[in-house]
């Protein structure tokens, strides 16, 4: 085939994806990110707070990491593809174009949203994306290949809220703060916790009692052995899963964004919801999305305004952590790279087109 | 920070015609396989097998107190055998540090507490850090430091290693030999 | 170790950081100091760090950046894996050789003979080939049986799929394109209007063969089926988790793939390779350090360290340190040049003069660029600012008053015994020795130091430097140059 011969000469696109905890690198046209390693850049969890080291600097220290320890590749003169959900904070992304192009003199960037290149690992164009993070989870549907953006839904339900049910739980039980550091919560959450039913959650929270699963020993670098409460491992993950009277869980904000788009499209988005990112891959999530689902949906609030009657997930050939990833790596194999920031353009107009920017010389000049 | 004046009397220590400088509370075993090449410090303490096998230092090198350089072994099907053990010029060893490796290049520093598992190969220009374990059969690259978690970090170009750490090595042995000076009584 | 990596002595690069001398590289053409983080790095070679193989940088590619031969520990994902030999007796001909680490006899019918079959073991957490179900190879460099990964037939499919109907699009607007911006000729003739144009003609005849071009159609996919999910499995509130068979993140991390989630599924990964990195003065793009292809040379072909062009200054000793009381400090300086070298140390300029330098620098790089051909190659680059210093100094510094001479590097002194003691130093020279020279000054802390505060001292170091040309065989003398260095000096705690 003539017309992949060029493609193959070609260096490959450099793909990233930089999370709040993790980042996915690695090339594009591959199915599986090179390396998923720990963000390193602080003040990506929290922007406004200041550090030591200002953002610039934090950031050019990363990718130099990412180009000369990992993939192994001189940035310069490489094309490079950042997926990123389009509710990044905009100091972040345009502190990356700024590092890549000044710092490393990339030849061209192109910032791609992340709910929209996930589906095209389904080869559907219309989806309900959920991201569950580290920091919080988005939800954006995405309707015959445009994301429904004034129906974005995010809540800081994710990794992040998890892990401080853990902690403030197992301190409770009288485990010493200073040996809970954040890798060691990070691993009791993935090789212990799980999404419990939601009728053994109902009746947690009805203080009714049940046999719990069973306590586990959790040895702690050789010297100290914590207890895991069975009931820890049910409950911890029920931060996800609050029952007040802001109605902001994960199911409702999923219902939410359904509610917010037209109303012939509701049907579809509900039959068709993927669910990425790290926190997704727990076992048990879909279960318990699905049942809760079917429960609101039959619900009071919801009863007389959504007319569905059921909900199904898709799965993607990919683990959950780099589904977003790799429709990265797809999209970037495609032409419609072409269409990204050139060195040259980004000179003459130092800001990122954003789709908040109502600067019209900018985006015309993108089309 | 420059390297202090050291002293030590004279009756601790021995010096030979090449410049060695070893102490006599030492325990060198089968001195005659043990070849120190000229201007290297044993200090108190040290113990060197050189009944095992060959061992052989080569110039300005430094074995601090209480350090064990003993030569590795291999087990065949007919027993044991002891590989001879290779230390390149100007390496420092640190106290307390058991040096199993079956060949040090130049140029290295081993912090203090270090224990290098047997057989390892540790080429020239690295750092260990102090208190690190190197697991046996462990090949450390040149410009690579070793961390006490048991990482490996560096290359040549980077900065865990000094770029120019071979002439560092040689200024700071060459300083310690300068300034490991007998006492005036 | 602080005599490698030291931090009390620090050096401002053009940039504007701090960085000890050993971190900073000397640009002989823009006669500047350079750091790691203002220099264009480049990856030079690959090379693999377990075998210290070179492997050549196509080949890399072709492999992922893995190595052939060496093997990672999954479990401790630390070291590599190591080839360990054992013996089985297989029944053959008549030749018996010893057995090794362990040997199994099989039913015997007639003869047995003993191959050595190899097995992957890691030394450092006693991880085996045979945990995970790998069986042994009879060849040491025997291809171990590789992990396939299930998706990506499908990955294959859609990638293809994305690829045609991006193309297709593509094709259509590149259509609708020509067709709209049809040449509007002034004078319309006579064959436009009766439909009788060349082109007409010549698809008549059959010469025109882009028209019949078949346009690319997207190729067909199925897309993904939404399916129902599974229930929780019941075992997971009755049995207990043993947490020796759960892998934790580190491990899954090193398979991106599969992540898989029991130790049984932990396939041992080809070892990453590691590089070699060159690195480049932004301003003059010369190579400031250049390392040797192959793995085990220690040697550069092109080694410009801070440390043999610009005299070194180390710490000595320094007297206590109490606020508002003078104490002593002894520094040593040390000329690594062949020549000898004028010192004069100064106050460090004030911060309106850094930034009028800054913005000299800026103006002269900008100058630079326009002369040269650089910008004929549509290469705008924004060079980043430097930055002004962040470092405050804490105590004041009494200045010598004169400038003083540091001898030439030479290496045969070592054997000299002669010590020259010829013209009157100055008072604050301690004493000289060959190439290196100790001064002793004063400084006074300043009064609202608290206990355990560090003690921050700093201040210019100008210097004559005299170059070697290089590459110009006309010009035989050596330049002189009178460069300038800023020094941070960290002389220690507060101590009540």
């Amino acid at each position: 085939m003539p017309l992949f011969e060029t493609v193959f000469q070609e260096k490959p696109t450099i793909v990233l994806e930089i999370g709040s905890a993790y980042s996915k690198i690695g090339f594009s046209a591959e199915a599986y990110p090179r390396f998923i390693i720990s963000t390193e850049i602080e003040s990506i969890k929290d922007v406004l707070k200041s550090k030591e080291k200002n953002i610039y600097d934090q950031t050019v220290d990363f990718f130099n990491k990412i180009f000369f320890n990992y993939l192994l590749v001189s940035p310069k003169d490489r094309k490079i593809s950042i997926v990123e959900s389009v509710l990044t904070p905009t100091i972040i992304r345009e502190c990356f174009a700024k590092v890549l192009f000044q710092h490393y003199e990339v030849a061209s960037v192109i910032f791609l949203p992340l709910h929209l290149v996930s589906i095209s690992t389904l080869a559907l164009d219309t989806a309900l994306v959920v991201d569950l993070g580290y920091k919080e989870a988005v939800v954006i549907p995405v309707y015959s290949g445009v994301q429904v953006i004034n129906a974005w839904q995010a809540q800081p339900l994710a990794a992040e809220a998890v892990h401080d049910e853990i902690k403030s739980n197992l301190i409770l039980n009288g485990v010493k703060e200073e040996i809970l550091s954040e890798r060691i919560i990070e691993d009791i959450k993935v090789r212990t916790c799980f999404v419990t039913k939601m009728s053994r959650a109902l009746s947690y929270r009805n203080n009714e009692q049940l046999q719990a699963a069973p306590d586990v020993e959790y040895p702690i670098e050789g010297s100290d052995v914590i207890k895991i409460p069975g009931l820890l491992r049910e409950m911890a993950f029920e931060a996800l899963f609050p029952e007040d009277n802001d109605f902001m869980g994960l199911p409702y904000i999923i219902i939410d964004a359904i509610l917010k788009c037209p109303v012939d499209a509701r049907k579809e988005l509900a039959e068709n919801i993927l669910l990425i990112g790290g926190t997704s891959s727990v076992l048990g999530i879909k279960v318990r999305l699905r049942d809760e689902l079917r429960k609101l949906l039959k619900s009071d609030i919801y009863k007389d305004r959504l007319y569905i009657d059921d909900v199904k997930f898709h799965s993607a050939p990919a683990k959950p952590n780099f589904t977003a990833w790799l429709g990265g790596s797809i999209y970037s194999h495609t032409d419609l790279i072409s269409n990204s920031i050139t060195r040259e353009s980004y000179f003459k107009h130092p800001r990122i087109p954003d789709w908040t920017t109502y600067d019209s010389s900018i985006t015309r000049s993108q089309g | 920070m420059e390297i202090c004046d050291m002293y030590y009397n004279k009756d601790e220590f021995v010096e030979t015609a090449s410049g060695n400088k070893v102490n006599r509370q030492t325990v060198l075993c089968g001195s005659q396989n043990i070849v120190l090449h000229g201007k290297v410090i044993v200090d108190k303490g040290a113990i060197i097998r050189g009944d095992l096998a060959n061992v052989r230092t080569g110039r300005y090198c430094v074995i601090s107190k209480n350090a064990v350089v003993r030569p590795p072994f291999k087990q065949f099907s007919k027993g044991v055998a002891f590989f001879p053990l290779h230390i390149g010029d100007h390496v420092y060893i640190g106290e307390n540090s058991v040096v199993s490796a079956a060949s040090i290049g130049s140029y290295v520093y081993i912090g203090k507490n270090v224990v290098i598992g047997r057989r390892c190969v540790i080429k020239d220009c690295t750092i260990i850090e102090d208190n690190s374990v190197l697991p046996p059969e462990t090949t450390l690259a040149s410009f690579m430091k070793f961390n006490n978690d048991g990482t490996i970090e560096g290359g040549q170009g980077t900065e865990s290693v000094p770029a120019a750490m071979q002439d560092l090595m040689v200024d700071f042995t060459k300083s310690y030999y300068d300034h490991f000076l007998m006492a005036k009584s | 170790m602080e005599y490698l990596l030291s931090k009390n002595v620090e050096y401002v690069c053009e940039c504007g950081l701090l960085k000890p001398l050993t971190n900073l590289y000397f640009c002989r053409h823009c006669l500047n100091l350079r750091c790691f983080f203002c220099c264009h790095h480049e990856v030079d070679s690959h090379f693999c760090r377990n075998c210290l193989e070179n492997i050549p940088s196509g080949e890399a590619k072709l492999r992922k950046n893995k190595c052939n031969t060496c093997f990672d520990c999954p479990s401790c994902t630390l070291s590599a894996l190591s080839a360990r030999a054992t013996t089985i007796q297989v029944p053959m001909t008549k030749e018996v050789k010893e057995g090794g680490e362990g040997s199994e006899i099989e039913a015997s019918s007639g003869k047995m003979v003993s191959k050595k079959m190899y097995y992957l073991a890691c030394l450092a957490c006693r991880f085996s080939s045979r945990d995970v179900g790998i069986s042994d190879q009879p060849s040491q460099n025997f291809f171990w049986p590789e992990q396939e990964y299930m998706h990506a037939i499908r990955f294959n499919t859609i990638l293809n799929h994305y690829y045609s109907v991006v193309l297709h699009d593509k094709q259509l607007k590149q259509e609708e394109r020509r067709r709209r911006s049809t040449k509007q000729s002034k004078f319309p003739n006579m064959t436009d209007r009766t439909g009788l144009n060349v082109s007409a003609i010549r698809r008549q005849m059959g010469f025109d063969k882009s028209a019949a071009k078949p346009k690319s159609k997207p190729t067909a996919i199925a897309p993904s089926i939404a399916e129902d999910v599974d229930d929780l499995p019941e075992e997971i509130f009755t049995q207990p988790i043993n947490l020796k068979n759960i892998t934790t993140i580190q491990q899954r991390f090193t398979q991106p793939a599969n992540q898989p989630e029991s130790v049984k599924h932990l396939y041992p990964q080809h070892k990453n390779l590691s590089i070699k990195r060159s690195i480049r003065c932004r301003h003059c793009e010369h190579n400031v350090i250049k390392p040797e292809y192959n793995p085990t040379s220690i040697k550069y072909r092109i080694q410009q360290f801070a440390s043999s062009h610009v005299p070194e200054v180390r710490i000595i000793k320094c007297d206590q340190l109490v606020p508002n009381k003078s104490a002593l400090i002894t520094l040593k300086i040390t000329n690594p040049t062949m020549n000898d070298m004028i010192i004069t140390i100064m106050d460090l300029p004030t911060e309106e003069e850094e930034k009028m330098m800054i913005e000299e620098m800026r103006k002269n790089f900008e100058k630079n660029l326009s002369v040269s051909n650089k910008s004929s190659l549509m290469r705008p680059s924004l060079i980043e600012d430097s930055r002004i210093v962040s470092c405050k100094i804490t105590a004041k510094l009494e200045l010598p008053d004169s400038s003083f001479v540091i001898n030439q590097r030479d290496d045969s002194a070592e054997f000299d015994d002669d010590v020259q003691s010829d013209k009157k130093d100055p008072k604050f020279i301690l004493w000289r020795k060959a190439n290196k020279i100790a001064i002793q000054l004063s400084i006074t802390p300043n009064g609202e130091l608290k206990v355990n505060d560090d003690v921050k001292i700093g201040f210019s170091m100008n210097f004559t430097y005299s170059s070697v040309p290089s590459s110009t065989p006309e010009k035989k003398e050596t330049q002189r140059y009178a460069l300038c260095a800023r020094i941070y000096i960290n002389a220690g705690k507060i101590v009540q």
